[in-house]
């Protein structure tokens, strides 16, 4: 399959946010793909990989489908107008987009009605989607997949948390390399050495290296677990681990975690509030902490979501001048926090509603929404290139400027 | 009748001071502080032929029984939202002493992330599909859903009928102030003690904003294809995007189900946004053990009501005795469920109650806050459970027959 390239090329405008950082307009929902009308609510967690940018949108009907931003234009990747490989359906919905190193990861489903449910796990690959890597009714264990919910990519495979049948609360993370055999990390009968209970709830693995940390509860216990080839299943943090900072008592409730080069950053509550904490060659260290100073001087009182890649960590926080709204806050390597875009603020004369972040090892994506009516645009922030290095998107930035187009844009390229 | 007319009349049977609180002609009238006073009062009012119904209201008269629950949350003070010295609460022992603990034919829907359906607050509280058998891979009552016994989780792809809480906690705290088992000296007292819950999962913690809009719409679906499996649906949730077909799909659900949303975070407006945006939904904020608006409370025309939502203690996932027994939290999420909990004992005496009928008992038995009558702030006020049931009982359980009122949003 060939990316369908839509005529109208992307404009970049480079516009100074309120935090002053420049953010780079990669698209947003009024910016259509092709065969694409209607309702078009791009969605929160867009994603760097092959080059573009990769996003899913909200469509007419209530589907989801998943599109490119490319030098080019907007593609189609995967919606009701693609044929879902191997079957006489198209993909009604696309979401949980990843990147898997030199691919494109996504659950993909052909038919959401519950009493013919069609879904799987599939790849992009040189403008091509390749049959599935897991896909209900595949047979595991002594059952079937029934469905998916999580998934994390990266270039040595996925991993998933998946629904079996039958035995319908029978719910397992399962890993599959690129290339090889899946392989079922945990289950809810899993039962850890020198526990009682079974691991009753699974949820949000992610692979760093190969090894797989995922969520997992007991009746008696909350944490973060790591499974390692060989090796099993091993506590990395639970209720009953001490926050590495003195006085603090132990880990709360944990969030969702990310993977920056084998180091494992997640959220957690603890006495002080809402933080960053990571692990590292089995050390636990506080990333980002309630309390800490933000480059513009900003108290931080929260910090979760974190995203990212290599030196590059992104987080949603709150600060107390505004301690209950959510900002896009960036870290790159031991580096101060800086404030990128937040609710409340006024972009593009538009107000910021609701922010999101993700990030690769140089970029970092910024989402924002006006609910209603509704309107979603991406960005992008530009790290670990020359000050001089301007996208080739900008061209067209400048080409808008020159045109008269974009007074925000000038402001913005005269930072650069 | 012009509201002079009945001030008149009222005051004339020897009334001391008359307030109407609804357009349906529903006036607080109050009488000598005795029952022998009231009662004459009564009498007198009725004589007057101008009356359809009316009762007593004896809150503060100290004249109800009360119940308290041995939940060790609730015994230490904890769950101030039930009671506290201040009197700044939802008046739940009363509640439940006087009129009603719920009914097990009460069934209360819930869009949020599952529940942990092993912890022992909800022990024997799920609602049950009588048409479906378990784990047969057979769509054994024809709605369309392959084994839905207790629930739909709607996040999955494709959706499937496991519904245990695998985000932080979110569905678990918020059902355990609804309805979790109560006076069994574990963890908290709930609203409602024997209502059973109908959990729909939208989302999984790992969720994106359009996963769970279209998440949440399915759920509402669900509920329109089985409109007998639930009267009311508690959604603490607030701030999607304002997509038509959500829209669509909570218009639809009102039609056989009474919707209770959260007003979303401060920095949006309370109509910005769905479900708290839509007209059908009574949208609730968030006070504090003062009656002080939460600060994260977003307000403005679509607030409805207010309830504790500041330091509110939940249940807590992990079921051991240790720091975790219990949750403590801010939120709307928090308020919402608490005003759900109220119409699920409404119900409970009132089985036929209508959406309109609630708010009418809601307004009538709000302590009114902030600037008189409704306000952008504190909308129509910190309704209490007792006098709401007490207003269901009292004027509506037996006929009381309501107009239009689709206006009041």
């Amino acid at each position: 399959m060939e990316l369908t390239l839509v005529a109208v090329l992307l404009g970049s405008v480079l516009a100074g946010a309120p935090g002053g950082v420049p953010l780079e307009k990669i698209t947003d929902s009024t910016m259509l793909p092709p065969g694409v009308s209607g309702t078009f609510i791009i969605d929160s967690r867009p994603v760097s990989c092959l080059g573009n940018v990769f996003f899913n949108a909200l469509e007419d009907g209530a589907l989801i489908g998943l599109y490119a931003a490319t030098p080019q234009g907007l593609a189609v990747i995967a919606n009701r107008t693609i044929p879902v490989p191997g079957t006489m359906l198209t993909f009604q919905n696309a979401t949980r987009t990843d990147c898997g190193g030199d691919r494109l990861v996504f659950l993909g489903a052909g038919d959401r009605r519950s009493l013919t449910p069609q879904a799987g796990i599939y790849t992009f690959q040189n403008g091509a989607i390749s049959p599935p890597l897991l896909e209900t009714d595949m047979p595991l264990s002594d059952s079937d997949i029934q469905s998916f919910s999580s998934l994390d990519a990266t270039e040595l495979g996925i991993v998933a948390d998946v629904s079996l049948f039958p035995a319908t609360d029978k719910q397992v993370v399962v890993m599959r390399p690129f290339g090889g055999a899946p392989t079922i990390i945990a289950d809810r009968s899993t039962v850890l050495p020198g526990q009682t209970q079974p691991l009753s709830i699974l949820s949000r693995p992610i692979l760093a290296g190969s090894d797989v940390f995922f969520h997992a509860r007991t009746d008696f216990d909350v944490g973060i677990y790591r499974w390692r080839n060989g090796e099993g299943i091993t506590i990395a943090a639970d209720v009953d681990t001490p926050v590495p900072l003195s006085g603090q008592g132990n880990f709360g409730a944990f969030g969702i975690f990310t993977n920056l080069n084998g180091r494992v950053v997640f959220g957690a509550t603890f006495a002080g509030g809402l933080g960053l904490f990571a692990f590292q060659a089995g050390d636990l260290e506080p990333v980002v902490l309630p309390g800490d100073l933000t480059a513009e001087g900003a108290t931080l009182v929260s910090a979760f979501e974190p995203r990212g890649a290599g030196n590059l960590l992104t987080f949603l926080g709150r600060t107390q001048d505004a301690p209950f709204l959510d900002a896009v806050f960036v870290k790159e390597g031991d580096g101060p926090v800086r404030r990128l875009l937040g609710v409340g603020d006024t972009f593009e004369g538009r107000d910021v509603h609701t922010v999101a972040s993700n990030a690769d090892h140089r970029d970092v994506l910024v989402w924002a929404g006006n609910l209603d009516p509704p309107f979603t645009a991406i960005y992008r922030v530009r790290f670990g290139a020359a000050a001089t290095d301007i996208p080739a998107l900008s061209w067209w930035g400048i080409l808008a400027l020159a045109l008269g187009l974009g007074l925000v844009g000038w402001q913005a390229l005269r930072r650069l | 009748m012009s509201d002079e007319e009945i001030e008149q009349i009222a005051k004339f049977s020897g009334a001391k001071a008359v307030r109407r609180i609804s357009p349906l002609g529903l006036f607080v009238i109050e009488g000598e502080e005795s029952a022998a006073g009231t009662q004459e009062l009564m009498d007198d009012l009725w004589q007057t032929g101008t009356v359809v119904d009316m009762a007593p209201n004896y809150l503060g008269g100290g004249l109800t029984a009360v119940f308290n629950p041995d939940d060790p949350q609730h015994v230490n003070g904890n769950q101030w939202h039930i009671d506290q010295p201040s009197d700044i609460d939802l008046d739940l022992p009363e509640a439940w002493g006087e009129i009603t603990r719920g009914s097990d034919e009460v069934v209360i829907a819930q869009t949020d992330s599952g529940l942990k359906l092993s912890h022992p607050e909800f022990a024997n509280r799920l609602f049950v599909n009588p048409g479906e058998i378990p784990g047969n891979g057979i769509d054994d009552d024809d709605n369309g859903y392959r084994d839905d016994v207790s629930g739909w989780n709607t996040i999955s792809e494709p959706p499937n009928n496991d519904v245990n809480d695998t985000e932080i906690g979110h569905g678990t705290w918020v059902a355990s102030l609804l309805m979790a088992n109560t006076d069994n000296a574990f963890q908290v007292a709930g609203v409602d003690h024997r209502a059973k819950i109908l959990p729909l999962k939208m989302g999984d913690g790992t969720s994106t904003s359009a996963e769970e809009l279209q998440a949440l719409m399915a759920a509402l679906d669900y509920l329109v294809a089985n409109p007998d499996f639930a009267s009311v649906v508690n959604m603490s949730v607030a701030g999607y995007f304002a997509d038509p077909m959500l829209f669509n799909s909570i218009t639809a659900a009102a039609a056989t189900h009474i919707l209770i949303g959260g007003s979303p975070p401060t920095g949006l407006n309370s109509c910005t946004g769905l479900p708290n945006g839509h007209p059908d939904v009574i949208t609730i904020g968030a006070t504090d053990r003062n009656d002080a608006l939460g600060i994260f409370t977003a307000t403005g025309a679509c607030l409805d009501f207010v309830a504790p939502g500041v330091d509110i203690t939940t249940a807590s996932f992990v079921d051991s005795t240790n720091a975790l027994a219990f949750h403590a939290g801010d939120g709307t999420s928090f308020a919402t469920p608490l005003i759900t909990g109220i119409a699920s004992l409404c119900l409970a005496i009132h089985p036929a109650m209508s959406k309109d009928e609630f708010y009418e008992a809601l307004k009538a038995a709000a302590v009114d806050l902030g600037a008189p009558g409704r306000d952008n702030t504190f909308a129509w006020g910190r309704p209490t459970a007792y006098g709401t049931l007490d207003v269901i009982r009292t004027i509506f359980a037996d006929g009381f027959e309501t107009g239009d009122t689709s206006q009041w949003n």
